[in-house]
């Protein structure tokens, strides 16, 4: 899977068949098609046949307290295993507790005890699924009670615990810095950006006061800057462009993604040209 | 991976706690207290240490009610046209609150308001506007009934007191309408075959009866009764359907 992928969402699914347009590869969530035969779930088996799927789960609870669901990993990984899926990505966070569902994605409080939960419930669920899981850094609006150490020191704690690899969410970066007041470039560094294997980027809501993750908006210049900078560390990797909710028709979206592309493809170009020059300066006498 | 007789997992296992720890549990005990609104920002404070804003904090559990809340609002919309916003919202707190969060798919929050507005003693006719609305989320997202017998696809029958799709089409175009009169109307949901997107009809006594047989409910008394006639005329319009 290389490139720039959108994600297969139902009202762009029919366009996404029908398009002469460049798309590298779609990412699904797969909760959207376990246990579900309808329409949309044969525009997944349309789709698969044409582009490289990959799969962003979102109701694992992963940071959670509440004991996995078996009969949802039964299902995923049915479905990851029909997809040839071979990596799969949550988020490093928690939806479920006590059996109430919240159906969103809360940051856990920063500290170790946190870490080593959320560590070991990554293992647990990867050796469930029987292939490596990826965790995506949280979009925060709050350092939640209790909390003692900073984002990017909890994620890189997590991740490196879990022997994992991230999912790097540039977007989730900025609305995170902006919500805590600090720096997004500062609290990107700080993410453990050498265990990267997917980037997402998206737009969001800007509140004035808080910016909210909601993947509904064109992404913002300074995301672009973040997505640039990541890339330059990372190298290539597949990334993806979000887009959720205010979905407009499919041109849009690869419009955007078409954006995204010509700024994947400037700081690679810009990484490569870096990397040519290094040995050189370093054998100059000057 | 490494399966449960790999040797290597004993090594790994002092790593993994088998449940979060004291402070971690008062924690997800307190904001479970907090999603649930049993608790407030300042509880939940007192329980596991300050936060960075409590205000904010109180605002994330009201985003989380509103994102929960979000697929009724978007999905009945005609529903709250005819109950008015206040009403509307009484019954989906109403409505959320009732299960106490257990349901796991987000699309499935949303099933089951009719039932809600019933117990609520809502008019009826605004229970009828709401039943229609949630047989469309069935066929589109979630909750269609499994295909029966020789009927391809989902299919649900529905019997009004009124025109309910007309009405709801009136009330998403415009201005809100009077009570509607009443009309008794049925009306068959289904999937068309190519899009997969719900369509409907207004059958008539061939068309149910043809329905019924493919879902193998007629027995040989019933259908010398209606008449091979009459049947092989409903027939046809659901096989023109994409349903036989």
């Amino acid at each position: 899977m290389r490139g720039v992928g959108i994600g297969l969402r139902r009202p762009l699914a029919e366009a996404v068949l029908e398009t002469d347009r460049r798309i590298d590869w779609l990412e699904i969530v797969p909760e959207n098609f376990l246990g579900k035969a309808g329409p949309f779930s044969r525009a997944l088996a349309r789709a698969a046949e044409r582009f490289p799927i990959g799969a962003h789960g979102v109701s694992m609870s992963l940071g959670g307290p509440d004991a996995f669901d078996p009969d949802l990993f039964r299902a995923l990984r049915g479905l990851l295993d029909r997809l040839g899926i071979e990596r799969y990505t949550e988020h490093l966070s928690f939806s479920n507790v006590g059996g109430f569902h919240s159906h969103d994605l809360l940051a856990l409080p920063f500290h170790e005890d946190a870490v080593r939960w959320a560590a070991a419930r990554i293992r647990e669920a990867a050796e469930r699924l029987g292939r490596p899981l990826d965790v995506e850094n949280p979009s925060t609006y709050v350092a939640m009670p209790g909390s003692e150490m900073g984002e990017g020191e909890f994620v890189s704690a997590v991740v490196e615990e879990a022997d994992c690899g991230l999912l790097l969410d540039v977007n989730n970066v900025f609305v995170s810095a902006f919500n805590h007041g600090t720096d997004p470039v500062a609290l990107l560094e700080a993410m453990p950006l050498e265990r990267t294997t997917r980037i997402h980027v998206a737009g969001h809501l800007d509140l004035g006061d808080l910016c909210v993750d909601d993947h509904g908006h064109p992404i913002r210049a300074e995301v672009f800057d973040l997505l640039a900078r990541a890339l330059r560390r990372t190298g290539e990797v597949p990334v993806l462009l979000e887009w959720d909710t205010n979905i407009p028709p499919l041109d849009r979206v690869l419009d955007e993604a078409d954006r995204v592309r010509e700024v994947v493809e400037r700081a690679l170009a810009e990484r490569s040209s870096r990397r040519a020059m290094a040995p050189r300066m370093e054998a100059s006498p000057c | 991976m490494l399966s449960d007789s790999d040797p290597r997992r004993d090594a790994r296992a002092p790593r993994a706690p088998r449940a979060p720890s004291p402070r971690l549990s008062a924690f997800f005990d307190a904001m479970r207290g907090a999603l649930r609104g049993e608790l407030d920002a300042a509880e939940l404070e007192a329980r596991c240490g300050p936060s960075s804003d409590r205000a904010r904090l109180a605002r994330v559990v009201r985003m989380v009610h509103a994102g929960r809340a979000r697929i009724l609002r978007e999905l009945y919309v005609a529903t709250r046209h005819a109950l008015g916003e206040q009403r509307f919202d009484a019954a989906l707190r109403a409505h959320l609150g009732r299960e106490r969060g257990a349901e796991a798919d987000y699309a499935a929050l949303a099933l089951g308001f009719p039932e809600t507005l019933r117990a609520r003693e809502t008019p009826a006719w605004v229970v009828e506007v709401a039943d229609w609305e949630e047989a469309l989320h069935r066929l589109r997202v979630v909750g269609a009934p499994a295909p029966r017998g020789a009927v391809k696809g989902p299919a649900i029958v529905r019997r009004y007191t009124f025109d309910v799709p007309g009405w709801v089409r009136d009330a998403r175009q415009g201005e809100r309408p009077l009570e509607p009169a009443p009309a008794p109307t049925t009306v068959l949901l289904h999937r068309a075959p190519a899009s997969g997107r719900p369509r409907w009809l207004f059958p008539g006594a061939a068309e149910l009866a043809a329905l019924a047989d493919g879902w193998g409910e007629l027995d040989a008394a019933a259908r010398e009764a209606i008449g091979p006639a009459i049947l092989e005329a409903g027939r046809a319009t659901l096989r023109r359907r994409g349903l036989l």
